[in-house]
Order: C-alpha cells, then structure tokens, then sequence
C-alpha cells in the first residue's frame, strides 16, 4: 500500500529526528523518492537542522567550578545538619559518614551554624522566662483586684438589710416636719 | 554529538549519586565534573553573561545535591539535572524582569502562518561560513525566539534528546512535543530570513 502525501507530510519531522519505528520509516522512505514536493519538504527539514552546529566554547565550565560547586554543597550541608530547627524533608539518609572528606571550608559553615543554633536557643530560653515572669506578675496583682468583684463581696444577711430600713425609717422620720403627722400607713 | 536516549541512570552514575548521598564530597565533585559541561551548555542559551551563566549551573548542582535523595533511579541523571537547571534559568530570568514566556499567546497566529509557508524555503548555511559562524548567526536567531520554542529546539537540535525525554523534561505530552518543534522550527526559519535576509537567495 502507497502513502500519500497527506499521510506522508505529518511523519518528515518524526523521521528526520529519527522518531519513526522501521516499519513507520520504509513506506515513507519509498513515498519521498516518487513524491517531488514531499522529497523537498525533508529537505528543507534538512537543511534547517544544519544550523545546528554548537560553538566549541558552549560547554567550557571555569576552572575549580566542580570542586568549588561540591565544597559549598556539603558546607551549606553541615550547617544544616548543625540547625535544629531545619526541615529534614531532603536530607539524605545516611548522614553519619558526612564528616569524610570535608575540606578546610567546611568547618567554617559548621562553625557559623552553631552559633545560629546557640542564638536560636537563647532566644527561645528568653521567650519561655519572658512567659513565666508574665504569668507570675497576673497571680499576684490578682487578690488586689478580687475585692472590686461584685459577685466576691461579703452578702449581707436578712437581719442587716432589716436593720439597715429601720434605720434609714427612723432618719426619714425625724427628718420630716412636724405638722404632716406620723407615718402613712 | 551523541545520542542520549532515554535510559536509566548508568552505573557510574549511580554509584556517585550513592557516594554522595553517603557524605563522600569527592563522589559529588566527580558527578559535577561529569555533567557540568552539558549544563553550561544549556545555560548559555538563556543568557549570555558569563556571570549569570555560572549561578544558573552552581544553582543547579547546588539543588540538585539538595534533593538528591529523591532521584530516581529509572531515570537518567542528565534527564533530572536539564529539568532542574531550565526551571533555574526560567526562575533566574523571571526574576531578573526578562519573562521567558512572551509568547504564548500567539500561538495560534504562528501555526496559520506555518500553513500559508511554501515548503522548501529554509536557507542553507554558506558553505564558506566557519563553524564558530554558524553557531553565532544561530544562537543569536535563537535569542529572538521566546522562550518555549528556544528551550524545545535546544534540547532536540542540539542535545539531540528523543521526543519523550524532552517530554519527561518539559512535563508535557509527546504530542505537544511534537506540536512545539514544528512551530519552533518555523520560527526559527522566519527569524533568520529577518535577521540575515543575505541567505535567501543564491544558497
């Protein structure tokens, strides 16, 4: 069965970048030696990918880049195994055969770590005191403020509410003149 | 150049990734050594300050030794670190107020002008241009082109990775793959006619 150059046409690109199965390739293979415009549309593919030449300089990397990229990784390592407070999502699994073949450097980042992971520690001792100085300070202004509550005070008995009208009864009577007689009652 | 098809990992590398990870900096300082050229190369598609270039690679390996624990080994190292150090560059340019995705939208103007395009119009490199030449004239029609485009054809064109790869790559289907080449590759002819209209004829 031929190919025709609808079928033919979608496959150059496939075929040039060498995408096709053998069995997909030798139809179109045999389409593009008797289809003129097709033989020119690979061509053209062709002569595209000519363009694609790397300059010599593309993958020339500084001198010391490994070795320097290497020594940062495992120093930016160590001060993160030295931080407490670090996620430990990436952190590799066997990391007690790290201190091997560390360079001078590293001890730096461990060094700086450290004294990050002491800081940190101050600051959280600090806040915790900070915390219990607050709450002391509450518990003794607290019997002070316990008189000014209402539902605390002392409740007066029935007795003293009695004596307390009569009282105020006996005020109200010698305050009043004497010409409007006693009590209304 | 030669053909990186999808793969896993070689021993070789696998072995280093295990030294690595076992705190062995030396394994990972060889690792780099390895595929740092490949990651220079790549780099230097997305800027061409020689500073800049360099970040992007360190931030790369510098990455990729973070999360080296979660590689996989089915897969192939080169195929893991082009993913991290495009991601790093795309970053680095948006960052740096250069958005690699100017382009998207006019897709769709690009693919009705794919189809208005005789076939056969691609000029040849001259014959007499040195090799050194035709990277330059190349990369510098490459630069004009946004950014999916460029990234497509460099990983095929140039690291000469199989559809599916570059698929793993750029987490998309081979489809779309296949789709992109095809409009990068119109592109990147009508570029060069514009920018270097002296190859239309006579070549």
């Amino acid at each position: 069965m031929t190919m025709t150059c609808n079928e033919a046409q979608p496959l150059v690109w496939s075929y040039l970048d060498g995408e096709l199965s053998e069995a997909q390739a030798a139809p179109l293979r045999k389409h593009l030696l008797e289809c003129h415009p097709c033989r020119n549309s690979a061509q053209d593919g062709k002569t595209l990918k000519r363009w694609f030449v790397r300059s010599e300089a593309a993958e020339l990397a500084p001198r010391g880049f490994a070795a320097r990229v290497a020594q940062q990784a495992f120093a930016a390592r160590h001060a993160e195994r030295a931080e407490p407070f670090s996620e430990v999502d990436d952190a590799p699994v066997t990391v007690e055969a790290s201190g091997e073949g560390n360079g001078e450097g590293n001890g730096e980042g461990n060094g700086e770590g450290r004294v990050f992971s002491f800081v940190l520690r101050l600051t959280a001792v600090a806040a915790v005191a900070l915390f219990v100085l607050s709450l002391v300070l509450r518990f003794q202004a607290l019997p002070a403020s316990e008189g000014m509550r209402a539902d605390q005070r002392e409740q007066p008995t029935l007795e003293d509410v009695k004596r307390g009208l009569d009282e105020l009864n006996a005020k109200e009577a010698n305050a009043r003149p004497v010409g409007h007689g006693g009590e209304q009652r | 150049m030669a053909v990186h098809a999808m793969q896993p990992a070689p021993k070789e590398d696998l072995r280093l990734v295990e030294e690595s990870l076992a705190g062995n900096q030396l394994a990972f300082q060889l690792l780099v050594e390895r595929y740092q050229g490949r990651m220079f190369a790549l780099a230097r598609h997305y800027t061409k300050n020689p500073t800049e270039v360099e970040d992007i690679v360190q931030d790369t390996f510098l990455k990729a030794f973070t999360h080296l624990a979660s590689f996989e080994r089915q897969s192939s190292l080169y195929t893991w670190l082009a993913r991290i150090a495009i991601n790093t560059a795309l970053d680095f340019l948006k960052r740096h107020g250069r958005n690699p995705v100017q382009a998207v939208e006019d897709l769709e103007v690009v693919q009705v002008l794919d189809r208005s395009r005789p076939s056969g119009t691609c000029p040849a490199p001259d014959a007499g241009l040195e090799r050194e030449e035709i990277a330059r004239i190349t990369q510098e029609v490459l630069a004009e082109l946004p950014e999916i485009f460029r990234t497509v054809l460099v990983l095929r064109e140039f690291e000469e990775l199989p559809y599916q790869e570059i698929a793993d790559i750029l987490g998309i289907s081979i489809g779309t793959v296949e789709s992109r080449l095809f409009r990068a590759r119109a592109r990147f002819r009508d570029k060069l006619l514009h920018l270097h209209p002296e190859f239309e004829h006579g070549l």
